[in-house]
């Protein structure tokens, strides 16, 4: 029989959509996983690369879909810690990517965004499932993650159910030549009622200390 | 203020907003590439006499530049298999390097194609792709730009890093070294220009631009850096300080390569459509004056080029992978 092995986190989502775990409103996963994970030394994220079109100034939101934008409702959370465990809420998030057809906007500032993470180093951001830009494999959202004292963190978070991998990313994540790890291959969860699902993805964001 | 504004939409509705105007090009010639090799991308000797050009078959291979319409095959290098990721002749026209999506770095004579160094840049056993690199004029340094990695300087005789230069995150897109030698300048992916003495110490930053720069190359004279990238336009800088010298207007396309006409004074830019950087967008010639661009209008879209030394021709790799040779007036 095939060992699985599950992160925490891995365990705290799964558990929480078979419904061992019931958590109480105003909750995220990503806020739970980050209180139960508290000062646990953590592997540092994945690096990946930066471009394309990384552009200085977004806006500090955490809001960057409106109302009438096409394409699937997505809810990105989780934590901004350092190797050593500790919640980093000095730090500074920032992310981008395409709308749902595969476009970035290098014009203006859709799909972008900068903020620092709440008090508990925990994060969270609504926009849409970005769609497939033509010069790359997989649908992605960049970050960009900076902090005093620690490493730039560069990497992108990718999505499991992005068509390119079939319904295997444990076999297909390849296919992405920049994907290098599984790691940022990403669970997705469909949450809400039949006239409003959203896609709930969780990622953490660990610095390493300079 | 608002009379201001009745004449800008006045002269909106009648048309009369100003446009480019067409530079004259004309097919002159077309290198012959063998039937069964697509050319990825090229560069042009400084003199130029010949072109190096990185083809589908991961061969390199060396055409003298057509005079009356013939040109010669003068040699294939091969570097076992290894996907070349990028080209450069020293500003001398001496050395001819290239890069590859293994970390390897070749370099060359120009003049014979006789190998002077080849070597690895990748640490830690994992191969490194380098998206550009550079080679200073006396053929002894190679700059390389590791993806999402910070630009390294090598000393090509020892094959020995001399310094990692200084971005806080990301990679380089561009990098080229001042024709005396003395100056490298790095477009980095953290949307800033970066100026280093010849040892790799940072002497200046340009950090004015909310995008990133994907093209850079200093003037002839050494005098500018010419730049174009994501934010859709041409910008001057001063080749030492790094301080804007001018900008040119902002044209619909992002410019993904800058190529030199008539000693510098005229620089034509190649761009790609916002929808993908796979789908060329206007070819434009740029007189450093300060006059508006001109559109090099043809019927085909540009992948990717260079050009020679005296302005008279522009050659380009095409989405066929031909090389076609252009007379630019």
């Amino acid at each position: 029989m095939r060992s699985v092995r599950l992160s925490r986190r891995d365990l705290l989502e799964k558990s929480i959509a078979l419904g061992v775990v019931t958590v109480a409103a105003g909750l995220t996963p990503g806020a739970i996983a980050a209180a139960w994970d508290e000062a646990a030394p953590r592997p540092r994220t994945p690096e990946n690369a930066l471009g394309p079109f990384y552009k200085k100034h977004a806006p500090d939101t955490r809001t960057l879909r409106i109302p009438g934008d096409s394409g699937m409702p997505l809810a990105v959370s989780g934590g901004v810690f350092s190797t050593r465990g500790e919640a980093l809420p000095e730090a500074t998030v920032e992310v981008w990517h395409t709308d749902n057809r595969g476009r970035y906007d290098i014009d203006g500032y859709r799909y972008r965004a900068r903020f620092k993470p709440a008090a508990g180093g925990t994060y969270a951001f609504d926009s849409i499932m970005p769609g497939h830009y033509p010069d790359r494999v997989c649908q992605r959202v960049h970050y960009l993650v900076t902090a005093p004292g620690h490493r730039p963190l560069v990497t992108q978070l990718y999505f499991a159910t992005d068509p390119v991998f079939e319904g295997d990313p444990d076999k297909n994540f390849g296919r992405d030549p920049l994907i290098t790890t599984r790691e940022l291959v990403r669970p997705v969860m469909l949450a809400g009622d039949p006239g409003d699902v959203h896609a709930v993805v969780t990622l953490d964001l660990v610095l390493e200390r300079l | 203020m608002r009379r201001g504004l009745g004449v800008v939409l006045l002269v909106s509705a009648l048309g009369l907003a100003p446009r480019l105007a067409a530079a004259q090009i004309t097919e002159v010639g077309r290198i012959a590439v063998p039937a069964d090799v697509k050319v990825r991308f090229l560069r042009v000797s400084p003199d130029g006499r010949q072109l190096t050009a990185a083809c589908g078959d991961r061969k390199l291979r060396v055409w003298s530049v057509p005079s009356e319409n013939a040109s010669a095959l003068l040699r294939t290098l091969d570097l076992d298999g290894e996907p070349i990721s990028a080209l450069a002749y020293s500003s001398d026209g001496t050395w001819v390097g290239a890069s590859t999506r293994t970390g390897t770095v070749a370099v060359f004579r120009a003049r014979t194609g006789e190998l002077a160094a080849r070597f690895n840049t990748s640490g830690a056993g994992r191969a490194i792709r380098l998206d550009a690199l550079a080679i200073s004029p006396d053929g002894s340094r190679v700059a390389v730009a590791p993806v999402n990695a910070p630009p390294e300087l090598w000393d090509i005789a020892s094959a020995k890093r001399r310094a990692i230069l200084a971005t806080p995150f990301g990679g380089s897109n561009a990098l080229d070294f001042s024709p005396d030698g003395t100056r490298l300048a790095s477009a980095d992916e953290d949307t800033t220009v970066r100026l280093y003495d010849a040892d790799g110490a940072l002497r200046a930053t340009a950090e004015d631009f909310p995008l990133e720069a994907f093209a850079l190359a200093f003037t002839p004279d050494g005098k500018h850096l010419v730049l174009g990238g994501a934010d859709k336009r041409v910008t001057l800088l001063d080749g030492v300080t790094g301080k804007m010298v001018r900008q040119f207007p902002k044209q619909p396309d992002s410019i993904i390569w800058l190529a030199p006409l008539r000693a510098g004074q005229t620089i034509v830019s190649g761009s790609f459509k916002d929808e993908s950087m796979d789908l060329p967008g206007a070819t434009l010639a740029w007189t450093l004056d300060g006059s508006a661009p001109r559109e090099v209008t043809t019927q085909q879209r540009f992948n990717g080029g260079g050009a020679v030394a005296d302005g008279r021709l522009l050659l380009t790799t095409m989405a066929e992978g031909a090389i076609v040779v252009w007379a630019v007036r």
